[in-house]
């Protein structure tokens, strides 16, 4: 079988397509264990996948954004904006690649479309030709991590994660990566004036030039970022939007063109699908065979952390990103990484943009670097002279990944921390379970034993205390380190001998800190209002002996209190304030006012 | 033989094309009408269904409209480097091992759709239209890949016996990134 594979392998580096190989590997597996039947099975389980006929929708808008002159208006339109400053060429090659390469793909069309329009400008402007080559070959794929970048929506759809979250995520790597070669560009023009100057009257008349085009990417942003668009719809959108300005308003593209339009970019879209379809089977056996914990296991001695493992991935990646490209990466990879990154609680969000930011560089790397074969077809410059020309912006580009690696909040700012409040069990190896209530405002319930001990245990409140990163159970003196992994999917308490336990999230759902917070039973004794909020998003509510059971919700630093009076929805909004201690909240709005304690009657639930 | 086999694919290909672009268009349409439909608040259930067997269809029928001009994605550490004779070796191996694998990608599914999806009782996706029949692309694409890397690795034994240009084999594709632009 391992012969089979390994010859498999060798026919796979001498230039078999990709997805014969990895159907072929599908294939010997599965009949090892004698289920082929399960590769089909597998494969027709593509029409199970959401969000994926946005990735024909997008790539088709982008082909016909390369085949219209929105290359030369959107270059006219940068150079009228920043060309005027030093490094300005440059920045403005990097800004009109980044927005073209977010709506074409990452792919050759880039490079194509506008180096033969960037390259003489730049050089006419006294940029040295070395310099001009690598910049252009390197700002190919610098737009990969903006919105409506394919690679994104790509990922999303193989890792299931929030192609909004990996679209806001981006922002900032993606400006990082631009500022890193921007600021290199300024730094070497730093002492050269430029004859270009700065008018009013050309930057008016550009915008004007590229008005059809202009309003897509703002109300595509728009539409996404604000939830009024959902990304399936946006690629629809893109579709229609492009289609009327290239065809009707602009001109550029003729619709006897477009059956050749259609036929070019599926067949890019039909080799990453295939791809994608068999790697659904291939994905299936390394799920069968824990693959990614024996992975897990082999690594765990040499990898210790968090740290030592972003430092492998990143060094893996690269060596990837010199063999494939950067959809069979993300269809072969992820994965396989996907969970090892969940081990080592790397979040599926920023794995993303590091996977993206990584994969980006192979684009520059040899031997098979698509941007330097493009660049060397395009320029008529042999291969090595682009390889020297791209050396800076690797190294620029290597600079960069750090960055996005390393201080993962460039690519989480955006979202909320998960709160240490819900209900989290262990079990030990003999049935024996570890139940852990943990409330706000100090509380928390703990039972021990096995599963009916715990549903009968008397609940008693205890308290807990929290100090930075560690958490004390007061009742049994027993102090944890601990830290919420996978957006609460799991906690893991270390104690003092450093000996680890992971607790699973008996909710399922993760908890946001910021609700977490009214997670507790709570106490207004002027009013004569006691509240309780459960960890299941209800809630229940006694004024003056009237009880009532309710909904809440939190967000954007409101509290919404919902009821149901005859089946009719009332939602009331209100608005907090926490106390230093958080032990106590001020709730507001309405004409109401409470001045709620933490209450000593709690329940468990 | 090799010109009546150009003709032949050549005939072959355009039908391809034709039904991939009509799938596209109705792709285009479905995927609009869909944003206009729910902008009125009254979205068509099963066009997300139909959205989802789209995509199969245009994604298997493009991968083999790919294949004529061998445009898949390929690691390809080595063959890029290969030279004359031993081009047209790699060539055929690779060629081979691709026909080989679709031909049993395409017996495979024709097995599962004839046994599991056949007489299976789950709720058709849309229209009334049985899952087996919308499945039924993943033999076809499969099989019309199993042809081609057929015939190029038969075309191979005859570039590499008389020697020539491996490439020429895909010149179906004219555009390149000079004559473009």
């Amino acid at each position: 079988m391992s012969v089979i594979l390994i010859i498999i392998c060798f026919i796979a580096i001498i230039g078999a397509p990709l997805f014969s190989v990895i159907g072929g590997i599908s294939l010997v597996n599965f009949l090892g264990i004698g289920k082929i039947l399960v590769v089909p099975q597998e494969m027709a389980g593509i029409t199970n996948t959401a969000l994926l006929h946005s990735i024909p929708l997008f790539t088709f808008a982008g082909y016909i954004l390369a085949k219209s002159n929105a290359s030369k208006r959107l270059v006219r339109l940068s150079g009228a904006a920043f060309g005027w400053m030093p490094g300005g060429l440059a920045i403005v090659t990097l800004i009109a690649c980044a927005i073209f390469t977010a709506f074409t793909g990452a792919s050759s069309v880039t490079i194509v479309a506008l180096g033969g329009l960037l390259i003489p400008a730049l050089l006419s402007d006294k940029y040295d030709e070395r310099f001009s080559l690598g910049l252009v070959t390197a700002s190919g794929s610098v737009g990969l991590l903006f919105p409506p970048s394919l690679v994104i929506i790509l990922y999303g759809v193989i890792a299931s994660t929030s192609i909004e979250s990996l679209y806001v995520a981006g922002a900032i790597p993606g400006i990082i990566i631009i500022l890193t070669i921007a600021v290199y560009a300024i730094f070497k023009r730093r002492s050269f004036k430029t004859e270009n100057k700065f008018s009013m009257k050309e930057v008016g008349a550009a915008l004007w030039d590229i008005k059809w085009e202009l309003p897509l990417p703002i109300l595509l942003f728009g539409g996404i970022f604000s939830g009024k668009m959902a990304i399936s719809d946006s690629a629809a959108f893109t579709v229609l939007y492009v289609l009327v300005a290239e065809i009707f308003l602009t001109k550029d593209v003729k619709i006897k063109d477009l059956p050749n339009i259609v036929k070019e970019s599926m067949e890019l879209v039909g080799a990453i699908l295939v791809i994608l379809t068999v790697s659904l089977a291939a994905t299936n056996y390394i799920i069968y065979k824990e693959i990614p914990n024996m992975l897990f296991d082999m690594t765990k001695g040499i990898i210790i952390n968090k740290f030592m493992f972003l430092l492998a991935l990143n060094i893996f990646l690269i060596i990837v990103g010199c063999i494939m490209d950067i959809f069979s990466a993300l269809m072969v990879i992820v994965p396989l990484i996907l969970p090892l990154a969940e081990a080592y609680n790397v979040d599926s969000v920023h794995l993303g943009i590091i996977f993206l930011a990584n994969l980006e560089i192979g684009y520059l790397t040899p031997p098979v670097g698509m941007n330097l074969f493009i660049s060397s077809i395009r320029f008529n410059k042999s291969i090595v002279e682009i390889y020297k020309a791209s050396v800076p912006f690797i190294l620029l580009s290597l600079l960069s990944l750090g960055l996005i690696t390393y201080v993962p909040w460039f690519s989480t700012w955006f979202m909320d921390k998960t709160s240490i409040v819900g209900k989290w069990e262990y079990e030990y190896g003999d049935g024996i379970i570890d139940s852990l209530t943990i409330k706000s405002g100090g509380k928390y319930f703990r039972a021990k034993g096995d599963m009916m001990e715990i549903i009968f245990a008397e609940p008693i409140a205890k308290n807990y205390k929290i100090s930075k990163d560690s958490i004390t159970f007061l009742a049994e003196e027993e102090t944890y380190k601990y830290e919420i992994f996978n957006r609460g999917k799991r906690l893991k308490l270390t104690d003092i001998n450093g000996a680890e336990r992971f607790y699973q999230n008996k909710m399922e759902i993760e908890i946001p800190a910021k609700t977490g917070f009214f997670i507790s039973g709570w106490i207004d004794e002027l009013n004569d209002v006691k509240a309780e909020f459960y960890l299941n998003g209800m809630g229940h509510w006694i004024e003056k002996g009237e009880e009532k059971s309710f909904r809440y919700e939190v967000n954007q630093g409101k509290l919404s209190i919902i009821t149901m009076d005859d089946e009719i929805e009332k939602k009331e909004i209100y608005k907090y304030k926490i106390s230093k201690l958080k032990d106590s909240f001020i709730l507001y709005g309405n004409n109401k006012k409470f001045n709620f304690n933490i209450s000593e009657e709690i329940s468990d639930l | 033989m090799v010109v009546f086999l150009k003709k032949f694919v050549g005939v072959f290909r355009k039908i391809e094309e034709g039904l991939l672009v009509s799938l596209f268009s109705i792709m285009v349409l479905v995927a609009t009408s869909q944003i206009f439909l729910s902008f009125f608040s009254r979205g068509v259930i099963w066009f997300d269904s139909l959205l989802k067997y789209l995509v199969l269809w245009i994604a298997m029928l493009a991968s083999s409209i790919a294949t004529y001009s061998n445009k898949h994605i390929k690691i390809d550490l080595i063959g890029r480097f290969a030279k004359g004779r031993l081009k047209s070796i790699v060539n055929l191996t690779t060629n081979l091992f691709s026909a080989i694998v679709c031909t049993v990608i395409t017996i495979v599914s024709i097995v599962y759709i004839a046994e599991i999806e056949y007489g299976s009782t789950d709720p058709s996706p849309f229209l009334g239209i049985d899952k087996w029949i919308l499945l039924i692309i993943l033999p076809v694409g499969f099989g019309l890949m199993s042809v081609k890397f057929t015939v190029f690795s038969i075309l191979s034994v005859y570039f590499t016996v008389t020697n020539r240009d491996v490439e020429r084999m895909y010149s179906t594709e004219k555009e390149t990134i000079h004559k473009e632009y």
